[in-house]
């Protein structure tokens, strides 16, 4: 049964009471809440997941909730725990779907140390992938959800988990956060995009998510082997630029945006030495999505890889 | 001329590419970027290393001044080493 099935009161008792096994890329996440708006925020953006009676071994124990009593009442606040162990400092009470969503970042990049983890968002076509990796408020996102809606599947809107045996990406397929301008942006591409509830000041601004495709949360187990890199840069009225990369520095530019290149050692520096032998690697400068998602098709087009 | 001979520090990587040559400092996880113009160096350093201590078959070009600059900045970086075998 799809947690979309599922009904609402039944979901919202079951997170408060044994929680909410939920697959996150190669783990799965068993969420446990006793809030209502982070349990209609679960069935809005994760209504195309399983929901398993018997999940099988459990990875993580998240538990998102007001860190006391008292903070239930007096400037609500709610905290993330995973395994418990608190590695935020709490928030107000009405961020607690992002709190989540950044928790769950947290575990896999802690904790995905038989993968090369990437900052990045990935997506396939075709059977290849493309590694969108960048700084924060660089687009990133928001060309990654341009990208869906022009029929790429969904891996990651946030982390590249790089398979060091295989060197395929690992989808992840979880909700794609978007920031401040970004929503409207994204809320425009096409009719209905299914985007939840916008949460406000937050340390990020406004953030809001969008929830990932029906067919890419299907296709979760599938990976992809990479075929392309692209550094997006988004700058506002600024012209298109793009600029091949050579390996090498492709090489350091995504060593830059590894949470665990470094406690790798050799293996992480093989599976980025044979990701930059084996993939495009493009800079690319744009101030509008109309500017940089023909170039990426050009790319597809190419065949690299 | 005397020509140093050099290998690659032990637990060092190296990948050499057009545009580049990376060089992964295994004992600190370190990375390094060098000019292509390297490469040589660091295929040369990098053979002796994996000879081992048995090289005195490896036939090494004498170093041109320019080179033996190059190795000598390679090792105040770390990332070669005298080599045992070598005759400085």
């Amino acid at each position: 049964m799809k947690i979309a099935d599922c009904a609402a009161p039944d979901f919202d008792r079951r997170l408060a009471a044994k929680g909410i096994p939920l697959p996150c890329g190669p783990y799965v996440v068993r969420i446990v809440s006793s809030l209502p708006h982070l349990a209609s925020a679960l069935r809005f953006h994760y209504a195309d997941f399983e929901l398993a009676d018997e999940p099988g071994f459990i990875d993580f124990e998240v538990r998102v909730d007001p860190p006391s009593a008292l903070r239930r009442i007096l400037r609500p606040q709610v905290s993330f725990t995973c395994d418990g162990r608190a590695p935020f400092q709490p928030l107000p009470l009405a961020h607690a779907f992002p709190m989540l969503e950044w928790g769950l970042n947290w575990v896999i990049s802690s904790h995905a140390h038989d993968h090369l983890v990437l900052h990045a968002a990935v997506l396939e076509r075709d059977g290849r992938a493309l590694i969108l990796s960048a700084d924060p408020g660089s687009g990133k996102s928001t060309l990654c959800a341009a990208l869906v809606q022009a029929g790429w599947r969904l891996l990651s809107d946030e982390l590249t988990l790089l398979d060091l045996e295989s060197g395929q990406c690992r989808p992840i397929a979880r909700p794609i956060s978007l920031k401040n301008e970004s929503i409207e942006v994204v809320r425009a591409l096409g009719p209905q995009q299914p985007i939840g509830a916008p949460c406000f000041g937050t340390s990020k601004g406004t953030v809001a998510h969008l929830r990932p495709p029906a067919s890419s949360v299907a296709q979760r187990a599938i990976p992809a082997m990479p075929a392309w890199v692209v550094f997006p840069r988004f700058g506002r009225g600024h012209g298109l630029g793009v600029e091949e990369l050579g390996p090498a520095q492709g090489f350091m530019e995504l060593a830059r945006h590894s949470f665990n290149y470094s406690l790798l050692g050799e293996a992480g520096f093989a599976a980025l030495a044979r990701l930059v032998d084996t993939c495009s690697i493009h800079r690319i400068g744009f101030g509008h999505l109309d500017q940089v998602l023909p170039v990426i098709e050009r790319l597809r087009g190419a065949g690299t890889a | 001329m005397v020509t140093p001979r050099y290998a690659l520090a032990p637990g060092h990587h190296v990948r050499c590419w057009p545009d580049g040559c990376v060089v992964l400092s295994a004992p600190r996880a370190q990375t390094f970027l060098l000019p292509a113009e390297f490469a040589p160096l660091l295929r040369r350093a990098e053979a002796l290393a994996e000879r081992g201590g048995a090289d005195d078959q490896t036939s090494i070009e004498p170093a041109s001044a320019a080179d033996e600059d190059r190795y000598l900045r390679l090792e105040a970086c770390g990332i070669v080493v005298p080599h045992p075998g070598s005759s400085q």
